[in-house]
C-alpha cells in the first residue's frame, strides 16, 4: 500500500474542468514523473496533490487522511514543493534561502536552533551549493540557482519532494547535473520524487514510473517500457515516433518523431 | 560552525549603527527650528524637571511633532515594506495605491457628517477609508484580462486616488470645510499634540510588532505564494493579518498628518540595499529608516524658510518623485 494516492479527482478552474476523475497511485521511494502536451493538466495535477489548489471532488489521500483535512504545516514535513517559477529570490543569500526551509519546523520568532542549521548545511551540502552560503541567490547560475531551491526543498526534510518542471530554462549539462542529484537523493536516501517533465527522454532515462496524462486523463501510466511506445506518444503528444532503445543505460528513447498526418477535413 | 547566513556583516551591527542615527537625528530636529534652542535645553526638556520657556517649547510643541514625525515615518517605511513584499510589486506605497487618499475621503466625510466625532472616531474613519481605498485599486488593478502588472497597479492607485481626492474636495467645496479637511491634510505635523499621540502610537506601535512577528511569513511570501503554501503557511490569513496592519499604519499617519506619499516607497528600497530582501531585518530597519527621513523632512520643512513652515508633504515629495522614476526606469529594481 502506498502512502499517497488519488481517487477520482476532478480538478478546475471555474466551470472548465481540467483534471477529470484520475486515480493514480504514487509509488513510494520512486521517482515517478508526469508528462503530456501543454495544457494537459499535468501541473494542475502536482498543484493539487500539493494541495497548491484545491480539488473539486475526489479525494487525495496521504497517510490515510485527506491532505485537505491535514494541518497544513504538519503537511509540510511530509511533502515539499518546487514550483516551475522561482526567480524572485533576489536579495536572499543561498543560506537564508536554505533556511526557509525550516519554516514548517519554527515556531514564535522562529529563531534557527542548532539543529537547524546542522540540516541546513547538510542540505547545501549534498546539492554542492554550501561554497554559494553566503552569495545572494541571483548571482548563481540557472542551475547553480535551481540546486540552491532544491537545498531548501530538502532543508524541509521531507520524504517526499515535488518538482514543477525543475529543468527548464536550463541548459543540457545543467540540467543533467539536476536530474542526477534528484536520482542520488531517491536511491541513496530513498525519497520520493515525483516531477513534470518535458524532456520524455529524460523522463524514461530517470523515472521509474511515467504516468501520460491528456485532457485532464491518464492514457498510460507505468514503467518506460509500457509508457514510451509508439501507440502512447502518438495518442499523448500526436506524433508519429520513432522508439528506440539508449545504448548506454537501455531505458527506451524516442530517437526521432513527426507530426502525425491530419486528416484532412477533420 | 558559522551561525550567520548572511552575506557581510551581521545584522544587529546594522541596527545598532542605524539606530543611533535614529537617536542623533530625533535630538537634531528638537534642537533646530524657528526658535533657536541649545542642547543643553533639550537634554534638560527630555530628562529633568526643571522648567523654562525654551524647555517648554520643546515639551509642549517641538517634543510632540517630532515624536510624531518618528512615529509617521516608521509606519509608512513598514506599511510600504509589507505591500512591496505581500504584492510582489516594488512600486507598491500607501500614498500611491490609494490608502491615503482613501483615509483622506473618509476624513472629510466624517468632519461633515459626523461633527462630533472625536479625534478617536476620526481615526477610526480613516482606518475604513484606507481599506476602501486599497481594495479599489486592488479589484481595478486585477480586473484586467491579461493578468496584473505593478505599472497597471500604480495607474489604477492614480486614478483612485485622484478620485477619492475629489470626493474629499468636492465635500470640502460643498459644505465649506474644506479650510478645516486641508489644514488635517496638508498641515503636515503642525498641531500634533501629546492627546492625538496618546492615541495614535499605540495603533502604529502594535501593528509594527505584528508585522515583525510575521515577517519571516512575509519573506516567503515575497519569493514565491506556492513556495510559502508548501512550506505550510496558512496564506490566505497571514495575508488577511497583513492587510490589517497595512490599513492601521497607513489609517493612522492619515489621521496625525494627512497625505503622506513616498516614504512607505523609498525606504525599504534603500534598506534593501544594505540588508538584503528578508523582511525579518527589511522591517526594523525601515522602522527607523522612515522615522530618520520624516525628521528630516519635518527639521527642513521648519527650518529652510523660518519663520514660514514649507509643507513636509511637499518636501517628501521633492525628494520621492526622482526615486519613483528611478525605479520606473530599472523596471522595478532601485539598486539591487
Amino acid at each position: 500500500m502506498s502512502r499517497l494516492q488519488t481517487d477520482n479527482i476532478n480538478i478546475g478552474y471555474g466551470e472548465q474542468l481540467i483534471v477529470k476523475n484520475l486515480s493514480v497511485t504514487i509509488p513510494d521511494k520512486k521517482i515517478t514523473t508526469i508528462i503530456g502536451a501543454n495544457g494537459c493538466g499535468k501541473s494542475t495535477l502536482l498543484k493539487a496533490i500539493t494541495r497548491i489548489i484545491s480539488h473539486q471532488s475526489g479525494s487525495i489521500v496521504l497517510d490515510g487522511e485527506d491532505i485537505l483535512k491535514q494541518n497544513t504545516k504538519l503537511l509540510a514535513k511530509k511533502m515539499a514543493i518546487l514550483p516551475q517559477t522561482t526567480e524572485s529570490a533576489n536579495g536572499l543569500t543561498v543560506g537564508e534561502l536554505v533556511s526557509y526551509g525550516r519554516f514548517p519546523y519554527q515556531s514564535g520568532f522562529g529563531r534557527l536552533k542548532q539543529k537547524d542549521y546542522e540540516v541546513i548545511d547538510w542540505a547545501l551540502d549534498v546539492t554542492g551549493t554550501a561554497e554559494f552560503k553566503f552569495r545572494p541567490v541571483e548571482s548563481l547560475s540557472g542551475g547553480q540557482r535551481q540546486r540552491a531551491w532544491i537545498a531548501m526543498a530538502l532543508a524541509q526534510e521531507t520524504d517526499i519532494i515535488f518538482l514543477d518542471e525543475p529543468t527548464t530554462y536550463l541548459d543540457m549539462a545543467h540540467q543533467l547535473e539536476v536530474l542526477e542529484l534528484l536520482q542520488k537523493l531517491n536511491r541513496e536516501q530513498g525519497r520520493t520524487i515525483v516531477m513534470v517533465l518535458h524532456d520524455l527522454n529524460q523522463a524514461a532515462r530517470f523515472a521509474d514510473s511515467i504516468i501520460a496524462l491528456k485532457d485532464g486523463e491518464i492514457v498510460k501510466a507505468g514503467d518506460a517500457e509500457k509508457v514510451l511506445t509508439h501507440e502512447v506518444l502518438e495518442e499523448v503528444f500526436q506524433i508519429d515516433a520513432e522508439i528506440g532503445k539508449d545504448p548506454r543505460t537501455n531505458r527506451p528513447m524516442c530517437i526521432t518523431y513527426n507530426l502525425k498526418k491530419k486528416e484532412i477535413g477533420k | 560552525m558559522k551561525k550567520h547566513l548572511q552575506r557581510t556583516t551581521p545584522f544587529i551591527f546594522k541596527l545598532i549603527i542605524i539606530l543611533l542615527v535614529f537617536i542623533g537625528m530625533f535630538i537634531a530636529s528638537i534642537a533646530f527650528g524657528a526658535a533657536d534652542i541649545s542642547i543643553h535645553d533639550v537634554w534638560n526638556a527630555l530628562f529633568s524637571t526643571t522648567s523654562g520657556s525654551d524647555i517648554s517649547i520643546i515639551r509642549e510643541i517641538r517634543l510632540p511633532r517630532e515624536v510624531g514625525a518618528a512615529f509617521v515615518g516608521a509606519a509608512l517605511a513598514v506599511a510600504g515594506a509589507i505591500m512591496q513584499g505581500m504584492t510582489r510589486n516594488p512600486l507598491a506605497d500607501p500614498g500611491l495605491l490609494g490608502l491615503t487618499s482613501g483615509a483622506n475621503a473618509a476624513l472629510a466625510i466624517t468632519i461633515v457628517f459626523i461633527p462630533t466625532a472625536n479625534y478617536f472616531g476620526t481615526m477610526i474613519a480613516c482606518f475604513i477609508g484606507a481599506a476602501i481605498g486599497a481594495l479599489m485599486v486592488f479589484f481595478i488593478g486585477t480586473s484586467a484580462r491579461n493578468g496584473f502588472s505593478p505599472f497597471k497597479i500604480v495607474l489604477a492607485g492614480a486614478a483612485v486616488s485622484a478620485f477619492l481626492q475629489a470626493i474629499a474636495e468636492g465635500i470640502g467645496i460643498y459644505f465649506k470645510v474644506s479650510k478645516d479637511v486641508s489644514m488635517w491634510t496638508a498641515g503636515g505635523l503642525i498641531g500634533t499634540n501629546w492627546g492625538h499621540l496618546q492615541l495614535v502610537i499605540p495603533f502604529i506601535t502594535l501593528s509594527i510588532l505584528i508585522s515583525m512577528m510575521l515577517s519571516r511569513q512575509l519573506t516567503i511570501l515575497s519569493l514565491n505564494e506556492e513556495v510559502a503554501v508548501g512550506l505550510g503557511q496558512r496564506i490566505v490569513l497571514i495575508k488577511a493579518v497583513l492587510f490589517i496592519m497595512i490599513i492601521l499604519l497607513a489609517g493612522s499617519t492619515v489621521a496625525l498628518v494627512g497625505n503622506m506619499t513616498f516614504i512607505g516607497l523609498m525606504v525599504p528600497h534603500i534598506i534593501r540595499t544594505i540588508v538584503g530582501t528578508d523582511y525579518r531585518y527589511i522591517i526594523p530597519m525601515s522602522a527607523f529608516a522612515g522615522g530618520i527621513l520624516m525628521l528630516i523632512a519635518d527639521t527642513l520643512g521648519r527650518t529652510i524658510n523660518a519663520p514660514w513652515e514649507t509643507p513636509v508633504a511637499a518636501i517628501v515629495s521633492i525628494m520621492g518623485l526622482p526615486f519613483f522614476l528611478l525605479i520606473v526606469r530599472r523596471g522595478g529594481k532601485a539598486f539591487i
